[in-house]
């Protein structure tokens, strides 16, 4: 190994750093201790890697980094039932046996646009799961279809442009629900549920209907056969654009 | 690692580390910033699948930089250099480090770099790394890393000893 090599090989060492493990390293080391010259261009670069690894780590983190992240809507991945643990499940038991009983004595609920709209909302604002997180529309179809939940969906123009983030199967009333999520330019999820016409007993709007549900913001609309709800942390005029 | 708190834990252990990273890749606060975000997101979203505890830090960096690399779209085009490229981009004297290193000028010559060495680069500077989990977090074989960092630290010293040049160029010509 000659001073050039050690070099070239000493550029890539930190002052303190176990590259020393580094075989490589080691002999440029070795070579350096030896030869004045190429000491002396070690210590100097030694100084500067002591210079730019210290300004790096000192940059500045903003204060609100942190809240922000925590901030966003809540997901929770899903976790296998296997995984969880034996109380949990026998937990799950007993309140799906409570919630049966529930729903065998309850009065039939209103099946119009409106509940739907809440129980959707409802799900974003607690805590909701995204089994499939992409960017892809092929792959979110190709799962929603796997799904057995509405996949041929059809947006309007413009919020078809928004990235995707991607998707989940909800349930609303033995029917599924495709959710699928977008990411406004203002960084903010949406929310867009699509369900089967059959599944809501009312005559649905003709028109985009707006409501504000909630802290959320939600545009409704039918289209081939499906309803479409956009729902959103946004103002409505943030909604209104996509129409 | 599962749950809620779990989570919040590791946006408390890891935001800041991410956020410098990111910021070195991009030098642009919101940018960076939403990058980090994304990142947790896709945690969120994805992070059950991964196993091993150990494993989530370099899991979360290379997130970050998977999805500034799918932002950029240079993926496809990044170049493999092998270590005995670099000798011909040595500089003959490193640069002495001024005493007080200005992140603006630093941020300026890292954008000079050549952009396929400057996650390198800058996991190299910031986190503790050894080049093998280097190499991991960035998906590309060890002798790569290796050069990609001595190629992008030597041109980190021209920009600086460039720099240095002009400054005592212009020392000289008010004098």
């Amino acid at each position: 190994m000659n001073a050039t090599e050690a070099k070239t090989i000493l550029l890539a060492w930190r002052p303190g750093h176990g590259d020393l493990r580094d075989l490589e390293v080691a002999s440029a080391l070795e070579l350096a201790r030896r030869e004045p010259v190429l000491k002396a261009w070690l210590e100097r670069h030694s100084d500067f890697q002591r210079a730019v690894a210290k300004r790096l780590q000192e940059i500045p983190v903003p204060a609100d980094l942190r809240a922000r992240i925590l901030a966003r809507p809540k997901i929770i991945a899903p976790v296998a039932w296997w995984r969880k643990p034996a109380w949990l499940s026998a937990a799950a038991a007993v309140a799906l046996l409570l919630g049966l009983a529930a729903w065998w004595v309850r009065p039939p609920a209103e099946n119009s646009l409106s509940v739907f709209r809440s129980r959707m909302v409802g799900i974003v604002l607690r805590q909701y799961t995204m089994e499939l997180a992409t960017n892809d529309l092929t792959q979110v179809r190709a799962y929603l279809a796997r799904k057995q939940a509405p996949a041929d969906f059809v947006l309007p123009e413009k919020l078809e442009r928004l990235p995707l983030l991607g998707a989940d199967v909800l349930s609303w009333r033995m029917e599924r629900v495709s959710m699928v999520c977008l990411e406004s330019p203002g960084k903010d999820t949406l929310f867009l549920f699509v369900l089967s016409d059959t599944s809501l007993s009312q005559q649905l709007p003709s028109a985009t209907e707006f409501a504000q549900v909630n802290s959320l913001a939600t545009a409704s609309w039918t289209h081939g056969g499906k309803t479409y709800m956009l729902a959103g942390a946004v103002s409505r005029a943030a909604l209104e654009q996509y129409f | 690692m599962r749950g809620e708190l779990d989570f919040e834990r590791l946006v408390e252990d890891y935001h800041a580390p991410l956020y410098r990273f990111a910021l070195s890749l991009t030098r642009d606060d919101s940018e960076a910033a939403d990058l980090v975000q994304e990142t947790f997101y896709i945690w969120a979203a994805k992070g059950h699948q991964l196993t091993d505890p150990a494993r989530v830090k370099t899991w979360l960096f290379t997130t970050l930089h998977r999805e500034f690399l799918g932002k950029r779209r240079r993926l496809a085009r990044f170049p493999h250099h092998e270590l005995g490229e670099v000798e011909t981009e040595l500089p003959d004297v490193p640069p002495a480090p001024p005493d007080r290193l200005d992140w603006a000028v630093l941020a300026e010559c890292l954008a000079k770099v050549d952009p396929v060495f400057q996650a390198p680069v800058a996991l190299f500077y910031l986190e503790d790394y050894s080049y093998e989990q280097i190499a991991a977090i960035l998906e590309v074989p060890l002798g790569t890393v290796k050069s990609r960092i001595s190629r992008g630290v030597g041109q980190l010293q021209q920009m600086f000893a460039q720099r240095a040049r002009v400054a005592e160029r212009v020392r000289t010509d008010n004098t």
